[in-house]
């Protein structure tokens, strides 16, 4: 260890905790408080105790909420896991310089801004100038024409069909640097064993996959929960509420209607939420000696 | 007032007596110009191009009225401003005149705020209550105990607005039909020989809510006769009051029997506004019941025309939806006398004769009566200005109901998509709507 | 292995397919964006009679995506500048030097990794209220840093942790003080963590929605994802330049993903599994 003056060794740390702790420490605390108060953003909060926690159990937009984010989870966490995967395996039996080119077309959604992706795709599902249903329409399936975002049942799986969409390149590529990461002699093994490929698949590739499948659920699962962005520059939670999230709502509660103390409340359930599941994908899917 | 007040507003902070012999020369030397080197920031919604040429032509006429203001225009979308007009002006920022949405959510909240300033002594000093009538200057009044349409003033509006009937003559004649409906009856009739010849008897598009809110406004509306209106003025005025009603009730199972007898464009739940009028003029669709605020844009397709959506015979002068646009006030930004003196004359200049006729020629419903053979009336604005005129002389114009309570634009349009989309029954929609006024009523404010 | 049997040609047929329906979204958008609104009638997939690169024109100057476009650099650049200059600093001392309370500052870095921004933003916003900096770059580009922060000190930290000892002790045993080693000794090893770093903060600040969506309310400050928002509410039909528009925001992205697309991919999911 370098230098033993702790204190004076504050210094290089003090400028980065000072604006970490200004924009997003004490705003954190701040809001777990604004939780248990009722404000209407003018005059000094009135504290109310769990009153809003208990309002939370009773209000059925927040268990809607939940709902659709449940729902969400197939297409944030399930398909992007599972078409990941099986990307990654399929592409691994391609030379290397094709398989870097299609690693990259995959991934592409995934480094642009998703507010800017909801607003290309509400025009794309556009029932009457948006090119999918022209397409459909042109391939004589007018049937399948639907209304999309405006569509009671499809409205929600169209919003989770973009974050799949958004996903898979991600996982593929997570997936693509595990199998590179196991060691080559075990397939080999498999292949001398006379193995079937579902068989390596199943008893080789995927155990030696769950670092990270751990991770490519941890993320996807905060993803879901997270999930803002896209629905409110899609659907602003609409038709009548069939894509509302959490976000959404607390954004709703606050800005729009002055309930700051109890859209604290939604914002700190969210972040519940996300602390467990960190926790519980931590420790039902322990790694040897990984650090994660 | 005095000139030199309003200078002091202008170039505050500097050493105070130079400048005050500055501003004593300048007043003699420029005895007409109210303010030196003034900025106006100014929030609109006038985005659709053709209200933007109006808007824009007004500013420069006002900025060559009033030497070395410029006025700093931001044009807004509705949604836009209502996401951030409230937000800006609680945090100190944003514009000094700026349209806001009458009603509940915005302009009462704001002015409990304390964000928006009283206009009253404009409307003595300019007489604007001789321009517009008290029943459409009620819609901009606030009480301090947050009643609305009693207490101070917090606004006036430049456009008068209506919803009404739109149809496309053409293509009601290819299907046989040679005159616009007269009844709810006739419109009835209608619908059923479009639709055998094929063609979509309604253009509309719901994916935003406020297409549906206001189709449902306009034919329950239509269903009460001036005679009978003040109940309805009391459920908006939050004097209490029930939704339950039986033209309430009536009109809902009317637009959801239109929507379950496919009498709507294929689609309709995910396109919005713009898109339907767009649709509607490029000829696709008979009928579209919006507002007197697309009239710009719909004159460039002939066969369009306006009329108030009609009510069940028998019902004399039918309340037509609508006021006026959504008002311009001055905000708490305007701190100093000479910025409130200054848009006191902005809002004044909005509200002239002059401003009038310029939205008239571009097909616009000014909402002071126009000064006779000053303006080319265009075609589509006559069929409008008549209803008008009628509506005013019979006491008829109506109200937009989202204003009743901060939560009901959401309550309705989200309570609308369900039950146009089957998922609720008539008599359920209404319970939902009664159930948020009843609380909003019941709710200290 | 074998690429050549049939059932791995169809694979490889497949895979090409779904990248091809991966990017198309965005081929759709530059092609909408050179059509005019006429050409736009005659279906999404017809080539226009001319490209109408005035759309980019409109959408640069009456779209205000100039205004948008110059506001996400004023932006970005500080936010990249202060974060890593700030987490380097930090990640340093995590790594190296003795700190009181260690653990504990360590922890709450990590609240703020794992906490999202939404949980925080009222408090926020009402902060920047007090502060009178609504409506600032100051707004946008505070906060931003101070998210970044965690992230960039444990990277920086466990960057630091891989160099070699022998160098760092060293340095240290010709009596050099701390700030000599991490400037003359550390920092000239830090290119690849530090450019990663940049590539990831470059990507997450050009793309933040919620921050300037909140805190800024005027339109001379929005940044672009946020006027773009906002042009869809103003200017619904006009397609060609809401594309056009959408191909000013994504273009910049898209073109530094070309270049350091290894790195991108690399970095991002052996940052995530790390």
């Amino acid at each position: 260890m370098l230098h033993t003056n702790r204190f004076g060794n504050l210094k290089y740390v003090l400028p980065a905790l000072l604006v970490y702790t200004a924009f997003v420490l004490l705003p954190i605390i701040a809001s777990i408080v604004l939780g248990f108060t009722e404000w209407g953003g003018i005059g000094m909060p009135k504290f109310v105790g769990l009153a809003n926690y208990a309002a939370l159990l009773s209000d059925p937009m927040f268990f809607k909420a939940l709902r659709n984010t449940a729902v969400l989870m197939i297409f944030y966490v399930a398909l992007p896991l599972c078409i990941g995967l099986a990307l990654a395996a399929a592409i691994s039996h391609i030379r290397p310089g094709e398989r870097m080119a299609l690693r990259m077309l995959y991934f592409m959604p995934y480094v642009m801004p998703s507010a800017v992706l909801g607003i290309i795709w509400r025009w794309l599902y556009n029932p009457i100038f948006g090119p999918l249903n022209q397409v459909l329409r042109a391939a004589g399936l007018g049937a399948l024409a639907l209304p999309w975002l405006g569509d009671f049942n499809f409205a929600l799986p169209a919003v989770g069909m973009v974050a799949t969409w958004y996903y898979v390149g991600f996982c593929m590529a997570i997936f693509m640097a595990g199998l590179q990461r196991i060691d080559a002699s075990l397939f080999e093994a498999a292949s001398l064993e006379g193995a079937s490929g579902q068989q390596t698949f199943r008893y080789v590739t995927l155990p030696s996959l769950l670092p990270e499948i751990r991770i490519v659920l941890l993320l996807t699962i905060i993803a879901s929960i997270k999930s803002y962005d896209l629905i409110f520059t899609m659907t602003r939670g609409g038709p009548a509420n069939e894509t509302l999230v959490s976000n959404l709502y607390m954004y709703q509660l606050g800005f729009e209607l002055n309930r700051y103390g109890y859209a604290s409340a939604v914002a700190v359930i969210g972040a519940i939420f996300i602390l467990v599941v960190n926790g519980i994908v931590h420790r039902f899917l322990p790694t040897d000696g990984d650090s994660a | 007032m005095t000139e030199i007040e309003m200078k002091s507003g202008s170039c505050r902070a500097r050493n105070r007596g130079p400048r005050k012999l500055v501003a004593i020369a300048l007043f003699v030397a420029l005895p007409l110009s109210p303010a030196l080197a003034q900025s106006l920031t100014v929030w609109d919604d006038y985005t659709p191009p053709p209200q933007t040429e109006v808007i824009t032509k007004l500013n420069e006429q006002f900025q060559a009225a009033h030497p070395g203001v410029t006025v700093e225009r931001t044009g807004r979308s509705f949604d836009d401003l209502v996401l951030t007009l409230k937000l800006t002006l609680a945090s100190g920022e944003g514009p000094i005149i700026s349209k806001a949405n009458q009603g509940a959510q915005e302009m009462g909240t704001m002015a409990k705020q304390k964000n928006l300033l009283p206009v009253d002594e404009y409307i003595a000093k300019y007489g604007w209550d001789k321009r517009q009538s008290d029943s459409i200057l009620a819609r901009d009044r606030w009480s301090d105990k947050g009643e609305f349409g009693v207490g101070a003033t917090y606004g006036i509006s430049s456009l008068g607005e209506m919803v009404g009937l739109y149809y496309n003559a053409k293509v009601l004649k290819d299907a046989g039909i040679d005159n616009p409906p007269a009844t709810l009856e006739e419109l009835a009739q209608d619908i059923e020989t479009l639709k055998a010849k094929g063609t979509v008897p309604f253009m509309i598009g719901t994916a935003k809510g406020n297409m549906s809110l206001h189709m449902f406004a306009a034919v329950s509306q239509a269903a009460i006769g001036a005679a009978d209106r003040q109940s309805y003025d009391d459920l908006v005025y939050g004097h209490g009051g029930s939704w339950n009603t039986e033209a309430n009730l009536a009109a809902v199972k009317q637009v959801q029997d239109w929507a379950a007898g496919g009498d709507f464009l294929d689609g309709y739940q995910g396109i919005a506004e713009d898109d339907a009028v767009q649709l509607f003029i490029s000829g696709q669709g008979a009928f579209l019941i919006t507002g007197t605020w697309h009239l710009g844009e719909m004159q460039g397709n002939p066969d369009i025309h306006f009329m108030a959506v009609p009510g069940a015979s028998g019902v004399e002068h039918s309340l037509v939806v609508g006021g006026v646009d959504l008002a311009w006030t001055i905000t708490s930004n305007a701190k100093d006398k000479a910025t409130q003196y200054l848009a006191g004359e902005y809002l004044n200049f909005m509200v002239s004769d002059e401003a009038a006729a310029a939205w008239a020629t571009a097909g616009y419903l000014p909402a002071a009566a126009l000064k006779a053979d000053t303006v080319k009336v265009p075609a589509l604005l006559g069929d409008a200005l008549a209803v008008w005129n009628t509506a005013n002389a019979s006491n008829s114009l109506g109200h937009y109901p989202d204003w009743a309570s901060p939560t009901m634009y959401k309550t309705m349009s989200d309570n609308l998509a369900i039950l146009l989309a089957g998922g609720q029954t008539p008599e359920a929609f209404i319970a939902a709507v009664d159930q948020d006024y009843q609380a909003y009523m019941a709710a200290p404010k | 292995m074998n690429t050549r049997k049939p059932a791995d040609q169809l694979m490889r047929a497949v895979l090409w397919l779904f990248a091809i329906l991966t990017v198309a979204p965005f081929a759709l958008l530059v092609l909408t964006s050179l059509k005019s609104r006429e050409d736009l009638l005659a279906g999404a997939f017809v080539l226009p009679a001319r490209p109408h690169f005035e759309n980019y024109v409109s959408a640069w100057v009456d779209g205000l995506f100039g205004t948008y476009f110059l506001n996400s650099v004023i932006v970005v650049v500080p936010v990249i500048v202060l974060s890593v200059v700030l987490g380097t600093l930090c990640g340093f001392a995590f790594a190296f030097l003795k700190l009181p309370g260690k653990p504990l500052l360590f922890g709450m870095l990590l609240v703020g990794m794992m906490v999202p921004t939404e949980a925080f933003i009222i408090p926020l916003y009402y902060e920047f209220r007090w502060l009178g900096l609504i409506n600032t770059y100051w707004a946008l580009i505070l906060p931003q840093v101070g998210m970044s922060i965690p992230f960039v000190t444990l990277f920086m930290t466990s960057a630091m942790r891989q160099l070699p000892k022998d160098l760092v002790d060293a340095a240290v045993a010709d009596g050099a003080s701390p700030f000599r080693v991490l400037r003359y000794v550390i920092v000239p090893l830090l290119g690849p963590a530090a450019s990663t770093m940049t590539l990831f903060l470059f990507i997450w600040t050009w793309n933040e929605f919620m921050i300037p969506l909140i805190l800024v309310q005027d339109d001379a400050r929005r940044t672009l994802p946020i006027g773009m928002l906002f042009f869809q509410g103003k200017y619904t039909i006009d397609i060609p330049i809401l594309t056009a528009g959408a191909v000013i925001t994504l273009l910049p992205i898209i073109i530094v993903y070309f270049f350091f697309q290894r790195k991108f991919i690399q970095g991002l999911t052996a940052g995530a599994v790390k």
